[in-house]
């Protein structure tokens, strides 16, 4: 059996572990810059507020009916996520982290499955106050159909085991097709004009029009519905393909300075990313572009990708080639809202081929080696390269940020 | 490194190492196994010896002095695990001083209308009650009509003594 356990309303549940008071209160959670919902916890929801709603519209909504808001805070959610993959870690022999609020559990072979993902469900949220639910059925595919199941029928208590071929049938028959895992928005209109609504339509089909009209993708999703597994965990994290940093800005930037000082920044925490998983990059990509939403501003965007003469992960070597393309795109007399860095064609450093002539520099790895140490040892980014700056011209809004109270020294929870 | 003086045995901390629990079955790197390997001294992890269980183990910092007589104070660090369950029976055995009693109080994070506070807890049916360990504060009587949650149990203070 395969379980998948979804952390219920995460972001809006990791604001309640350090301030209890908020449990039974609407909670949202803004996107960088605090511009729209993208978190609610159920009280919120039950206020009739959208996902991806504008905050500023939001603000009567909010203050009418107390509903209290915070800033991401992703450095709380990402610890938070972290804890609650090392619980379940301890009860699974296998895990595979799906996302930042999920992962797929191997349950293979467990005597009382329900009862056993029932102590996994009350680990995670004793060790951590993250309320969790846990869908447990044969596929990946059954198990995400078990788990909307275990999070919206409170009578399940977070936990629901899909198993016998009555109770699946009678699950896919409420399921709307477009909700399946994997069916998307496309596929999901084209079936519903079709007249295949539910997963079991969808089931129904014949495999052979499945797999004409929607490939080996579509063929693999009916023959989960059906309990033979094709999805098997996948527990190496590939390396990413593309690693990217962007923000918007916090407020418009007119002057050159503090959009190299964004730009310079960006590029530092690609390459940090890029060490982090030890490979290199051979190109990078700057973009640049002016707020889209402000019609009566004058708008501009550009992008420039420059391929490196030598692979590198060095902070310095990819600031110095950031500053090059961002030089050649900015355009002075706009009002910039937002910039990016952004590599590919990465690979393993040890499978890094030097150029005859142009060897990289092995200073450069020496320095970074010790910038790194420094860094993990006195706090993130405590060294920097020049460029990167001390400015906070640039940086996101983020005002209703609570602390990281489980990352920083100085923003640990006070007792008296 | 290890010495030995007097009645203390003092042993080289690496604070270096952040503890890691295998996560993902990654298969781990098989190589030439270093002939120093079985000579290595022991070398102690402070994260280790502190924290038993890393994902529900939270830090948190003292203010005031409402635990002065357990030699707690402003500033020191509580070591809080989630995860134990609290023990609320050997408060008051504790408070009396009984002779022959050496159980330490347990000390528990409580969360207490809107903030949260450390305390030794004794519960009774309808209501319970919070100690602190200075005079200066009576106990704290707790009903229903107070936000109460026991948050997590103290399992270490580490405290500056230079």
């Amino acid at each position: 059996m395969v379980g998948l356990c979804d952390c219920n309303n995460f972001y809006a549940s990791c604001e309640r572990v350090f301030d209890p008071s908020l449990r039974g209160k609407p909670v949202v959670v803004l996107s960088n810059n605090d511009g729209a919902v993208i978190a609610r916890s159920n009280e919120a929801k039950a206020l009739g507020i959208a996902m991806t709603a504008a905050a500023f519209e939001l603000e009567p909504l909010f203050k009418q009916h107390n509903v209290q808001v915070f800033s991401s805070n992703y450095t709380l959610y990402g610890d938070l996520s972290n804890r609650v993959m090392m619980v379940l870690a301890r009860w699974a022999p296998k895990v595979e982290i799906y996302s930042i609020d999920e992962a797929f559990l191997d349950l293979a072979g467990l005597p009382d499955v329900e009862g056993y993902t029932r102590q996994i469900r009350q680990a995670v949220v004793r060790s951590t106050d993250i309320p969790v639910s846990i869908g447990v059925a044969m596929t990946k595919t059954l198990a995400k159909v078990a788990n909307k199941r275990a999070k919206k029928d409170p009578a399940c208590g977070g936990v629901y085991v899909l198993d016998s071929p009555e109770a699946i049938t009678e699950a896919l028959s409420t399921f709307e097709v477009g909700d399946l895992w994997g069916i998307g928005h496309q596929y999901g209109s084209r079936l519903r004009a079709l007249g295949v609504l539910t997963a079991l339509d969808f089931r129904s089909l014949s495999p052979a029009w499945v797999k004409k009209n929607m490939g080996v993708v579509g063929e693999r999703m009916q023959r989960e519905l059906l309990g033979y597994s094709c999805l098997p965990l996948e527990l190496i994290v590939p390396n990413k393909k593309v690693i990217c940093s962007s923000r918007s800005f916090g407020q418009m930037l007119t002057d050159p300075r503090p959009v190299e000082e964004a730009v310079a920044n960006f590029a530092a925490r690609v390459a940090f990313k890029l060490r982090r998983q030890k490979t290199v990059c051979r190109v990078i990509t700057v973009f640049l572009q002016t707020n889209f939403f402000r019609e009566s501003d004058a708008q501009y965007s550009n992008s420039i990708t420059l391929q490196l003469p030598v692979v590198s992960n060095s902070s310095m070597v990819l600031i110095g080639y950031a500053m090059l393309g961002l030089r050649r795109i900015y355009r002075a007399g706009y009002r910039y809202k937002k910039a990016g860095v952004l590599v590919s064609e990465i690979c393993p450093e040890t499978q890094m081929q030097l150029g005859i002539f142009d060897a990289s520099d092995p200073r450069q790895s020496k320095v970074m080696q010790v910038m790194d140490g420094l860094n993990n040892r006195y706090g993130r980014e405590k060294v920097r390269v020049g460029k990167q700056g001390f400015g906070r011209a640039w940086k996101t809004r983020q005002e209703r940020l609570t602390r990281c109270y489980t990352t920083r020294w100085s923003e640990l929870v006070e007792v008296s | 490194m290890r010495n030995t003086i007097a009645n203390l045995e003092l042993f080289r901390v690496d604070p270096d190492t952040t503890e890691v629990v295998p996560l993902l079955g990654l298969p781990i790197m098989a190589g030439f196994p270093s002939p120093a390997d079985d000579f290595v001294e022991a070398v102690l992890d402070l994260n280790k010896e502190l924290v038993r269980f890393p994902e529900s183990t939270f830090l948190g910092r003292v203010k005031g002095d409402s635990l002065r007589d357990l030699d707690i104070e402003a500033g020191d660090v509580l070591v809080v695990d989630k995860l134990l369950r609290p023990d609320l029976s050997a408060v008051r055995e504790t408070l009396q001083k009984k002779p022959g009693y050496r159980r330490k109080p347990q000390l528990i994070v409580c969360w207490l209308d809107g903030g949260f506070t450390v305390k030794m807890v004794k519960l009774f049916p309808t209501r319970c009650l919070l100690y602190s360990a200075n005079e200066a504060y009576p106990p704290i009587i707790v009903t229903a009509e107070n936000e109460f949650i026991l948050w997590g149990v103290v399992t270490y203070v580490i405290k500056k003594t230079y």
